[in-house]
């Protein structure tokens, strides 16, 4: 079918297609055991039309999976933009793309190989640590390839191979039990290769046999990177956003110093095998590196297409598909929005030990239970479900239970040092590119 | 699909079925910059067989009848033992077809009307306070259509409609900005609507203003009110997570060995519900073929039943719940909760706070998070109230529970009889494979950490 036709038949406005084809292999463990295995094909079409009206334009968005339901669905967003008020945009032009990473040529020519031989060596891994059992595990492999094209004559191709990884890893045995439950994207296994990170997590997860609750206090808290993403990625991400300053919500301004010295941070489209990596973004911009925070100084916002239109700006690739619960191969069933690629947090000079060292009494926390800031407030309050405690320079016991909290926006003024290793992480906020961090005056609630 | 059933009943394994599933939405969104109106029409058929490996799938959005027979035909190459369809408890066979009634069907209602109509309660709520920076109103409309066959006999289609109004109104004054929501929706038609009056509109901008008086939450354990939204979001999060019986057999519930023994004070009794009229999350078969039904899951404090699929049954020797839920065709199918929620009690609301020394309470929940291990718990609410000495006093900013689940269960000592309400949420297996789900009951008191 040669949908550009198709679309210019059904209507004379501007439109635009972004189609997703995707071949999944996924495979749920238990133990040794598979507990399934799951092969899936799928390809999506979201159309977005914009019609112009005399006081802006009408904006329609409508995806379908079904190559024989695209014209259907294009009437349909068409029918949608003839109701709807939004302001005026141009979609892009064609313009020269850069070069990105973003296959693992393993992955793309043997996904089911990847993902088996993936799966084997984990299990092989935990069944050989006697106080550890994998209660269930995720091992899922996949290739997408990208497309978009618009009325403009934009017409842009990519194709991304992903990993992604869950493990709950039970700890202990009759009534001392807890668990280690990390999950991880990545676009190649070297990422996340299992000899690395499988006894990497069964390190964390053994750090909790011994555990006790944390006291309330103020205290020095080391984030893993993960958790970093978790907290800077909704908060960080959302007030550097055009969006937000269009909204009035925003709380960065232009050369302000928002952030410890140390902080540097950069909304980077072009990292290699970053998760958000692709020569152009999801509405057809070339991706790019904006710096957001400069040595503690806010730099620039990130615009999509909409919002540097209509706020006298250039789009800088943040138009991203990136609703709730979409997958990577899902991204098609929803319409772009002003968003980050990868938030790329610049590393320090000191290796983690080296933060650890100097800390007399505090934390390193793996794995809250789910920090979900609040975008608009920044607010956050999560119990701890895998920590470290510091005692005068030097990892102890778990630490487990009781709540870690304060607002996102404070706790960037309080960074005490950065580490000097970065990792490609997701937590449930995905795209970052992050360190280790330590914080000083960190609020911890314990039970008691 | 009778034809595929054929071939389904033709394949040498114990069983095996098609499940086909389309999914159509609206979505409208306005805030004061514009407007943003999304369609999607998702379908796909997932085929799954039990055999020596576990469960084997394939997917596929191609719903065509040579694709539909080549996946099911794809089983062929898969073994499974003889002793294999012992370790299934397979339901009655049903045939079926039906579809969730309601009293406006939001298909039917113009666009135009629905604009028109979410324009209006923008304007109300911007227009009642000048601190009022901004309104999100959101619209969903979503109709499901899923069928299933099965190699046991099992012929069964389904449609439910589901539909979902919120507004989020956000006040700012000085440097401080902050905001209030209200979320009505079920398995209902246009209706829903009629849920979002001028009173609740008027409620939620003054919600938003108190918020910005708000102070920060003390910390610390300490005495809990709990609004009926959030009492239910303890019920699916924090405990019902921990009965699923999946995770039980996977040595992965703090539940596993409390069947019959003492969970939560008498005073608690709390249902899982894939019957509740209107609720978000009912249905009328489970993905497995059986049939919707009320579960007990705690009676008066005493733990009386997991949540099961076909697997499970067998295993724990006992019923099916109809528990087996999937997000779509293209994705596996767990346990999984439906409509969560706790019986009503005595209490009058007044009466819990002026019998309350000091403590917290908690209003307008937004999120919570499992631990079915650990049984850990974490249940954040947008706002609050400081109790002291019997009333209510300052505005809390947002309040996060945390503690351990069955100390909190076993520490409510009051179970209002007034403000049932079961409010619509989404929840994961994990942080993927997402289905529409209730939450609710009445108000409760009980201890727990706060933050």
């Amino acid at each position: 079918m040669n949908i550009p036709q198709v679309l210019d038949r059904v209507t004379r406005a501007q439109w635009e297609v972004f189609i997703q084809h995707s071949k999944r292999t996924d495979l749920h463990l238990r133990g040794n055991q598979r507990e399934a295995s799951i092969r899936q094909e799928n390809t999506g079409y979201g159309v977005r039309v914009i019609i112009p009206r005399s006081d802006g334009a009408g904006v329609g968005f409508a995806s379908c999976n079904s190559e024989e339901a695209v014209e259907a669905t294009a009437k349909r967003a068409h029918d949608l933009a003839k109701q709807n008020r939004s302001p005026f945009f141009e979609l892009p032009n064609k313009k020269k793309l850069p070069t990105v990473k973003t296959v693992d040529t393993k992955i793309l020519d043997n996904k089911d190989k990847v993902a088996k031989d993936y799966a084997e060596t984990a299990q092989s891994l935990i069944a050989d640590e006697k106080d550890i059992s994998l209660t269930f595990g995720k091992v899922r492999t996949y290739v997408v390839e990208n497309q978009i094209s618009n009325s403009h004559g934009l017409s842009y191709k990519s194709t991304g191979t992903h990993l992604y990884v869950e493990m709950t890893l039970k700890v202990g045995s009759g009534s001392n039990v807890t668990e280690f439950w990390p999950t991880r994207h990545a676009c190649r296994v070297a990422d996340l290769a299992p000899d690395k990170i499988i006894p990497e997590w069964l390190s964390v997860a053994k750090s909790s046999l011994k555990r006790h609750s944390p006291k309330t206090e103020q205290t020095t808290v080391i984030f893993a990177p993960t958790l970093v993403c978790d907290t800077f990625l909704p908060t960080i991400g959302f007030h550097a956003s055009a969006e937000a300053v269009k909204q009035n919500l925003s709380r960065f301004k232009k050369g302000d110093k928002i952030a410890s010295d140390q902080l540097t941070i950069v909304d980077d489209g072009l990292y290699p095998y970053g998760l958000r990596t692709n020569p152009f973004d999801d509405e057809g911009q070339p991706q790019q590196r904006t710096t957001i925070i400069e040595k503690g100084l806010f730099k620039n916002y990130i615009y999509d297409q909409l919002h540097a239109q209509t706020m006298g700006s250039k789009s800088t690739g943040n138009g991203i598909r990136a609703g709730f619960g979409a997958d990577a191969d899902e991204r098609y069933q929803v319409p772009p929005e002003n968003s980050t690629t990868n938030l790329h947090i610049k590393p320090g000079n000191e290796s983690l030990d080296d933060l650890i060292r100097d800390v007399k009494d505090g934390l390193l926390i793996y794995h809250p239970a789910w920090l979900n800031p609040d975008e608009i407030t920044t607010r956050f309050g999560s119990e701890i479900r895998n920590a470290q405690e510091i005692k005068n320079g030097e990892l102890g016991e778990g630490v487990v239970g009781g709540t870690l909290s304060g607002t996102a926006l404070d706790l960037i003024h309080r960074i005490s040092g950065i580490s000097d290793d970065l990792e490609v992480v997701s937590g449930y906020s995905f795209g970052c590119v992050a360190p280790y961090i330590r914080f000083d005056g960190v609020q911890i609630s314990g039970p008691a | 699909m009778g034809d595929i059933q054929q071939t389904l009943k033709r394949i040498n394994l114990p069983y095996s079925d098609g499940l086909y599933d389309w999914q159509s939405d609206l979505l409208i969104r306005k805030n004061k910059d514009r407007e943003t109106i999304g369609s999607r029409s998702i379908k796909g058929i997932s085929f799954r067989a039990f055999t020596d490996n576990g469960w084997v799938y394939s997917d596929s959005n191609k719903t065509d009848l040579p694709t539909m027979r080549k996946l099911a035909q794809s089983f062929n190459r898969e073994r499974s033992d003889t002793k294999a369809k012992t370790r299934l408890s397979l339901p009655e066979p049903i045939k079926l077809d039906v579809k969730t009634p309601v009293v406006k069907d939001a298909g039917e209602v113009a666009l135009e009307d629905k604009l028109q109509r979410i324009r209006e309660l923008y304007n109300l709520a911007k227009g009642m306070d000048s601190r009022v920076l901004d309104v999100q109103v959101y619209y969903s409309e979503i109709a499901l259509e899923r069928a299933l066959v099965s190699s046991h006999g099992t012929f069964a289609r389904q449609r439910i409609p589901r539909t979902r109004v919120s507004m989020q109104v956000i006040v700012k004054e000085n440097d401080v900005t902050d905001y209030d929501i209200f979320s009505s929706g079920g398995t209902m038609g246009y209706e829903v609507m009629e849920n979002l009056t001028e009173q609740t509109v008027k409620e939620t901008v003054q919600g938003a203003l108190l918020q910005l008086q708000a102070v920060t939450t003390p910390t610390g354990p300490q005495n809990v009110i709990i609004d009926p939204g959030t009492v239910g979001t303890v019920c699916h999060e924090s405990f019902g997570h921990g009965l699923e019986a999946d995770q039980a057999i996977r040595g992965r519930s703090y539940l596993k060995d409390l069947l019959g023994k003492k969970v939560a004070s008498d005073i608690v009794t709390i249902y899982e519900d894939s019957t509740l009229k209107q609720g978000w999350g009912s249905y009328q078969f489970d993905d497995d073929g059986a049939p919707a039904r009320k579960n007990t899951l705690v009676e008066k404090g005493m733990l009386v039943s997991f949540l099961h699929d076909l697997e499970t049954s067998a295993a724990m020797n006992t019923p099916l719940t109809a528990s087996s839920r999937t997000q779509n065709a293209l994705r596996r199918r767990f346990i999984r909760m439906s409509n969560t929620y706790s019986k009503p009690g005595d209490w009058a609301i007044d009466e819990i706070v002026k019998d309350t020394k000091n403590g917290v309470m908690m209003m307008r929940w937004q999120y919570g998070i499992e631990d079915p291990l650990g049984g850990g718990m974490q249940v954040t609410a947008k706002k609050g109230f400081l109790i002291e000495n019997g009333t209510k006093t300052k505005p809390l900013k947002s309040v996060t529970l945390t503690g351990r689940v069955l100390e909190v269960l076993g520490s409510v000592d009051a179970v209002s009889k007034e403000g049932f309400t079961v409010d619509p949420g989404t929840c994961g297996k994990g942080s993927e494979d997402y289905v529409p789900v209730g939450g609710g009951g009445t108000w409760w008191r009980t201890k727990a950490v706060i933050a």
